[in-house]
């Protein structure tokens, strides 16, 4: 009984201590679900030998997990919330890494009577029928640009009818199952509903509008306010993502033959 | 009714493959779990039995707390542990959110008032035929634990199972201070929510086939083994 509590506490110091040489990437799940880190990582371990290790949560919790000091490097989707996380002093610049696009996704009979429309007048359609639409509502990039485009049409969706409007506040993944389940629309990123799985027969609306650019972008942590925060190698990595090569790696990433990510 | 056969067809394939991924997602759940078990064990059955068998001050208070954590969500656990072992909090300088042994401590925090609180209770039961017993021989109080733990070890073995069992099905402590990471922190539970956001439902549903498959094999060997040595001593 003696050595096996030895055992534990052995176990204990090994799990404090190899943590050497790796670091902690707070990022939107986006760029997870899609395969684009199990493609990329492997081949910053090969080319750094650094181990990156990935935390992916909306953009609203990753830059909040990122204020604890819990991360060295921030790669999120929602040039407002980041405004705000630079501001506060967390990050000293922000890094353009790849861009894809928004897209509204709905069922293939087209309740709404959508078809071609751009997505503001899309959105009014859906508004304007009362058509089911499901919202992440969980403060993340996907959530935060939905709201805008809401609010550029001067509506409120805090104040929109549950029989109409539903607000999930969980992940992208389940928002769109939700939505597949209720044959409702819904607005998510193009990387994530490329890799989706269980599509059912619901098909993009609005696509490829500069108004729904989507872009990625990258932060280290400043040292100043985490002092804990693995710096230097998260520079490499930072680095490393945007040289030449990488941006090559990146454009070649696909997805059943289609590209997921752009390089401006 | 495609998808049932889809996911038995992929748990069937996961399972035979010897899927590479799946075995280390696999041990690293049964890892956790169960030496959050044993520690919980280690400190819930001497207290439940201490708070069984003793009477002080705050006794029906401290067991009162005890049976209300075990309703704890265990999104509320992993939140706790979290903002504790989080560099910005009291224990950051620890270095292991993020880790296996962050998913350990926020797992006793769930396990340890079922332990303690099931064990009071089974042991208090018990108490009521021995007592008499114990004060006329005037018995050590150490012997007098001891002795509870022995008698009362079948029943407690069942409350060692529930332990395993909410640790093993557990997702939302685990994710939050364990932040499912690859070859590092994803277990069974969180496997399966990150695939079910990828919508690959049948490969979720055929995870949790899995996860089933394993809890029943232990519980039928536990309880197989159980009753042989119950026949051995008491026989039939």
């Amino acid at each position: 009984m003696q050595s096996f509590i030895v055992l534990i506490f052995i176990y204990f110091f090994i799990s404090v201590i190899k943590a050497e040489n790796s670091i902690i990437l707070q990022s939107t799940t986006s760029l997870k679900n899609s395969g684009f880190y199990d493609y990329i990582l492997p081949l910053i371990y090969k080319d750094l030998g650094i181990k990156v290790n990935v935390v992916a949560v909306g953009t609203g919790a990753a830059i909040r997990n990122s204020m604890n000091c819990d991360g060295d490097l921030l790669i999120v989707h929602s040039p407002q919330q980041e405004e705000i996380f630079m501001d506060s002093g967390f990050s000293k610049k922000k890094y353009y890494i790849m861009h894809n696009y928004y897209i509204l996704i709905g069922p293939k009979n087209d309740p709404a009577k959508i078809g071609n429309l751009k997505v503001k007048s899309a959105f009014k359609k859906i508004f304007e029928t009362k058509s089911l639409f499901i919202s992440r509502g969980d403060n993340s990039g996907t959530d935060y640009k939905e709201k805008m485009i809401w609010k550029s049409l001067y509506l409120n969706s805090s104040e929109f009818s549950v029989n109409w409007y539903l607000e999930t506040g969980t992940s992208m993944g389940a928002t769109i199952n939700t939505a597949v389940g209720l044959n409702a629309y819904t607005f998510t990123d193009k990387a994530t509903w490329l890799s989706f799985k269980n599509k059912l027969d619901f098909i993009i609306y609005s696509d490829n509008e500069d108004f729904l650019i989507n872009r990625y972008n990258a932060h280290i942590i400043n040292k100043d306010k985490c002092p804990q925060s693995k710096y230097k190698l998260a520079n490499r990595v930072l680095i490393w993502l945007l040289s030449d090569q990488s941006k090559k790696n990146i454009i070649n990433f696909k997805n059943k033959n289609q590209q997921l990510f752009f390089i401006e | 009714m495609e998808i049932y056969w889809n996911s038995i067809f992929t748990a069937i394939n996961l399972i035979f493959s010897f899927d590479k991924k799946l075995i280390e997602v696999f041990f690293l759940s049964f890892k956790v779990t169960i030496i959050a078990l044993l520690i919980s064990c280690l400190i819930g059955l001497p207290l439940g039995t201490f708070l069984a068998t003793q009477t002080f001050k705050g006794r029906n208070l401290l067991i009162g707390i005890i049976n209300s954590l075990m309703s704890l969500p265990p999104v509320v656990v992993g939140l706790f542990v979290y903002i504790n072992l989080s560099r910005s909090g009291p224990f950051g300088w620890l270095g292991i959110l993020y880790t296996p042994t962050a998913m350990i401590i926020a797992q006793i925090i769930l396990i340890l008032p079922i332990i303690a609180g099931l064990t009071t209770q089974i042991i208090e039961d018990l108490q009521e035929n021995y007592n008499d017993l114990f004060v006329s021989l005037v018995t050590p109080k150490i012997t007098t634990i001891k002795a509870y733990i022995i008698d009362a070890r079948y029943s407690l073995i069942t409350v060692v199972l529930a332990g395993l069992a909410k640790g093993i099905s557990e997702v939302g402590a685990v994710i939050i201070v364990g932040g499912n990471i690859d070859h590092l922190t994803r277990v069974m539970t969180t496997t399966i929510t990150m695939e079910t956001s990828k919508g690959e439902l049948s490969l979720a549903l055929a995870l949790g086939i899995i996860l089933l498959i394993t809890s029943i094999t232990i519980n039928l060997i536990v309880t197989y083994k159980k009753y042989n040595i119950k026949d051995r001593y008491y026989g039939k």
